[in-house]
């Protein structure tokens, strides 16, 4: 079935280099994008221990900060929407405060893990712009994402 | 107890019966004997009547509710009703380990049933590679992860998740298994034909169906999870970007593209090797899926390897990966394209582009997911990208796949004119773009948002929508000429003649509909959080929405808190929402139940994220507004009913054209004339390049014809001279 390459064959070349040269540029241009997009999106990806690493360099900076819930420093104003408690990476190492403003997903017990994203403030406290959990014993139920409500 | 037994019995049966099974394909394979065929089907079939026991035990042991085995105690309780006891046999990981053999030993048995043109040689390899699969999920069943394990005493009943007790549960994981393991069996096909040395016509169709039918449950299950998502968890959104959704993205979107490019092979012979390269990527990133899911290596970055099953599953994964490219590399002559890429503008190359952005968005997704781990390993820093990320690249790759949707059917196979292209699309690209900014400026008026991106994603949609509308009218009027008869009747001749094209195109609508809905739940989202005391009222959108009060339903196991909300539009009442929470007498974390008014052009969802009694009543509402969200939906029902016109068997009146089933060079030229002359009756081609596209297909016609007519008339000779030879003999 190779009689394309009698009457047309000649003009194969150019089409095969112009048309690899076309995906090329449309690679190259999706490539651009996620590098783009990464830049613009990425943040730092730590657990507890480790933003503590960093000692004063974490204050202020945008961070993802990984852990465990302590069940007992809950504490939920719905009136507010204000989500308080602590979290760590096991039972030694030293608790980070958390600050939500915003809901309090339904699953939210002890040693959960959940992964928040925000700032260290001066004080100590992680101020969380957003607050993810996921259920660790039953792998489908989805994890569930929080977003702050906007600061009145 | 017993059950126990018989379970316990019966996973350590499948795991001998996958070696012997193992064993009797490769003396199948080998000897290439009738009898070793033969077992080699029924092995498969004792194979899944051994994983069928061992669920039926499993199951029967979660409808009774014996507590001495921890995984009954584990994902089942008291008073749990009879359909989530069932769904407990695949909502923990041992469980579903089972029913993945379940379903992989299902595909199994069916897939040796099946009839092709060298399908005797095939089947014992393919049957061979899903054994393998097979004994992977055995051991780990055996070895790790036994549902079966049995402890001298009850254990106290912890009950399933509250949050899976939805009937969207119960469908939801099982289509996503169904596709996700679907996938197995093209990835069995590739390598059978690799070693075979044949990844022609017979593996194409063949594996291009088993792709459609895992694709079709994939794709189900994606749109069930997204609709349980957007119902259950309360946050108001539909795809959160999270891995477990990108891991049943991935294989979706290769899938895609596979299915396209598949057809390049079909129609032009090219090709070949991506598309094996696209069957085996696939049915990796399934295992990679599958590996995120049980490894925690996304969830908590330091298990990386640490969890026993994701050892397992990447070392699987990396002998699949090793596997398959080897196979692809000792093979790589006999996937050489048959013919060439003729012209950069031509349907062909509009496929190609179709593959790129396909494979762009699974790339995007995939780097997303891994960032954390990459990041890592090239910096030294752990970094996490979210949904921003995948918006940025996703949206507008899907914008482009979208308006590439609307042009690739209208432009001709093998070279079409740019001005021709333009031609076509012109018209209709005015009409969509003019629609878009209407329907942009419409959303504006009532939400007051708006976005350069969704703008164009509705007018690619609508685009989409008037190409595969002009297909339809031309098809259709195409034939009311040439026989006269009644526009109904063409109709339904049209699409039953040639089912995938049209149930095709079918889908191809269904995913501009779902498009209009994402882009406008996307971009006019409105929400809003609320403090009401009883009396008070709310706005949102047009609506206004009034509280009247609190009140419970009470119940043994779990009672539930409600709110009732009044909602009103225009002056009209409406009805009444009842937010709710859940709360359970075994001192599980109460859930939140949404309240959703869904009307085809937009859903109110409210949820009661708590109250407060001391400050007077207070009840703390989320209030969404998301417009056109049942369109994805719809696109959904769509989506299925068209893959199904797709998948329809043709009559065999239609596959009696060839003996084999399979075309042969002449009759592949007898096709791609079809095609031509399909595409010149469109209107897709201008006269010079029919014209001279179809010498060039007479001329190669002409030539395969003599060709034919000489191995005839020597086939003849032969008998002729054989029939003689065997009287003189006689005589």
């Amino acid at each position: 079935m190779d009689f394309s390459r009698g009457e047309v064959g000649d003009v194969s070349v150019s089409t095969r280099v112009k048309l690899i040269a076309v995906l090329v540029v449309v690679a190259a241009v999706i490539g651009l994008l996620i590098q783009t997009a990464v830049t613009k999106a990425a943040t730092y990806y730590l657990t507890v221990g480790e933003l503590y690493g960093q000692g004063a360099q974490a204050i202020g900076k945008e961070a993802t900060v990984s852990g465990n819930i302590v069940g007992s420093t809950v504490q939920w104003d719905p009136s507010k929407r204000l989500l308080q408690f602590e979290m760590r990476d096991d039972a030694q190492s030293k608790p980070l405060p958390v600050v939500f403003h915003g809901d309090r997903p339904d699953d939210f017990s002890n040693d959960w893990p959940v992964v928040v994203t925000g700032k260290l403030n001066a004080s100590g406290q992680f101020e969380a712009s957003k607050l993810l959990i996921k259920c660790p014993s039953k792998y489908q139920a989805k994890e569930q994402t929080y977003t702050a409500a906007p600061s009145a | 107890m017993l059950t126990g037994l018989i379970g316990q019995a019966a996973i350590r049966l499948l795991l001998v019966s996958v070696l012997a099974a193992l064993a009797i394909h490769t003396l199948a394979a080998c000897t290439g004997s009738r009898r070793w065929r033969t077992a080699s089907r029924l092995a498969q079939g004792w194979v899944f009547l051994c994983a069928a026991t061992a669920s039926a035990a499993l199951i029967r042991l979660l409808v009774t509710g014996d507590y001495t085995y921890p995984y009954v105690a584990s994902y089942t309780g008291p008073g749990l009703p009879l359909v989530y006891r069932i769904a407990a046999f695949w909502g923990g990981n041992a469980g579903s380990l089972l029913f993945w053999s379940l379903v992989l030993t299902l595909y199994g048995a069916v897939v040796v049933g099946a009839r092709h043109e060298d399908s005797e040689r095939m089947l014992p390899i393919v049957s061979f590679v899903l054994s393998c699969i097979t004994l992977f999920y055995a051991l780990l069943l055996n070895l790790k992860a036994n549902p079966f394990v049995r402890l001298d005493h009850p254990m106290p009943p912890s009950g399933l998740n509250p949050l899976l007790q939805n009937p969207g549960m119960t469908v939801h994981p099982v289509n996503l298994y169904l596709g996700y393991i679907g996938f197995a069996i093209p990835f069995a096909y590739a390598v059978a034909g690799l070693w075979l040395g044949r990844t022609d016509a017979v593996w194409l169709k063949v594996t291009r169906r088993w792709t459609l039918v895992s694709w079709l449950f994939l794709s189900i299950g994606i749109v069930y999870g997204a609709h349980w998502s957007y119902e259950e968890l309360g946050w108001g959104g539909y795809w959160a970007w999270d891995p477990v959704e990108n891991a049943s993205l991935l294989p979706w979107l290769t899938a895609t593209a596979f299915l396209h490019s598949a057809i390049v092979q079909e129609k032009r012979g090219l090709l070949k090797a991506w598309n094996v390269v696209l069957v085996s990527l696939t049915f990796l990133l399934t295992l990679f899926g599958t590996f995120l899911t049980r490894s925690g290596v996304l969830w908590s970055i330091h298990a990386f390897a640490n969890a026993p099953l994701g050892v397992w599953f990447l070392s699987f994964l990396g002998v699949a990966a090793a596997v398959a490219a080897a196979l692809i590399v000792w093979r790589w002559p006999a996937l050489r394209a048959n013919g060439r890429m003729e012209a950069v503008v031509s349907k062909e190359s509009a496929f190609l582009l179709n593959n790129v952005l396909f494979l762009g968005s699974a790339f995007a997704v995939l780097w997303g997911t891994l960032f954390p781990v990459v990041s890592e390993a090239l910096g030294g820093r752990r970094m996490m990208v979210d949904a921003p990320f995948y918006n940025t690249v996703n949206m507008p790759l899907a914008v482009c796949v979208l308006f590439l949707m609307g042009v690739g059917p209208l432009v001709a196979w093998r070279r079409a004119s740019v001005q021709g292209v333009v031609r076509a699309v012109a018209v209709p690209l005015a009409v969509a773009a003019l629609g878009g900014t209407a329907t942009a400026a419409a959303l504006e008026a009532v939400y007051h948002r708006w976005s350069l991106l969704g703008t164009l994603a509705v007018a690619a949609a609508l685009f989409n929508l008037w190409t595969v509308a002009f297909e339809f009218v031309q098809g259709v009027r195409a034939r009311m000429q040439m026989t006269g008869d009644g526009a109904w009747t063409c109709l339904v001749r049209l699409v039953s003649n040639q089912r995938r094209r049209y149930g095709g195109y079918l889908v191809h609508a269904s995913v501009a509909v779902m498009a209009v809905g994402i882009a406008a739940s996307g971009t006019c989202h409105l929400d809003a959080q609320v403090q009401l005391r009883p009396g008070e009222s709310a706005d949102i959108g047009a609506f206004h929405l009034t509280f009247t009060g609190m009140g419970v339903t009470p119940g043994t196991v779990s009672r539930d808190m409600y709110a009732n909300l009044v909602v009103s539009s225009g002056g009209r009442t409406l009805g009444v929402l009842r937010p709710s929470a859940t709360f359970y007498s075994d001192g599980q974390q109460p859930t939140t139940n949404v309240a959703l008014y869904s009307r085809p052009m937009q859903d109110l969802y409210a949820v009661l994220l708590g109250t407060s009694p001391s400050q007077g009543d207070i009840a703390i509402f989320d209030l969404h507004v998301n417009p056109l969200v049942q369109w994805i939906w719809f696109g959904g029902y769509g989506l299925i009913l068209g893959t199904l016109v797709s998948l329809w068997p043709e009559r065999a009146r239609r596959q009696a054209w060839s003996v084999t089933g399979v075309p042969s060079a002449l009759e592949g030229l007898y096709q791609q004339m079809a095609e031509l002359e399909y595409d010149w009756k469109m209107g897709k081609l201008d006269g010079d390049d029919y014209h001279r596209q179809k010498r060039a297909l007479w001329t190669a016609a002409r030539r395969e014809e003599a060709v034919e007519a000489q191995l005839r008339a020597r086939l003849e000779r032969e008998l002729q001279e054989a029939v003689r030879g065997a009287r003189v003999g006689e005589g």
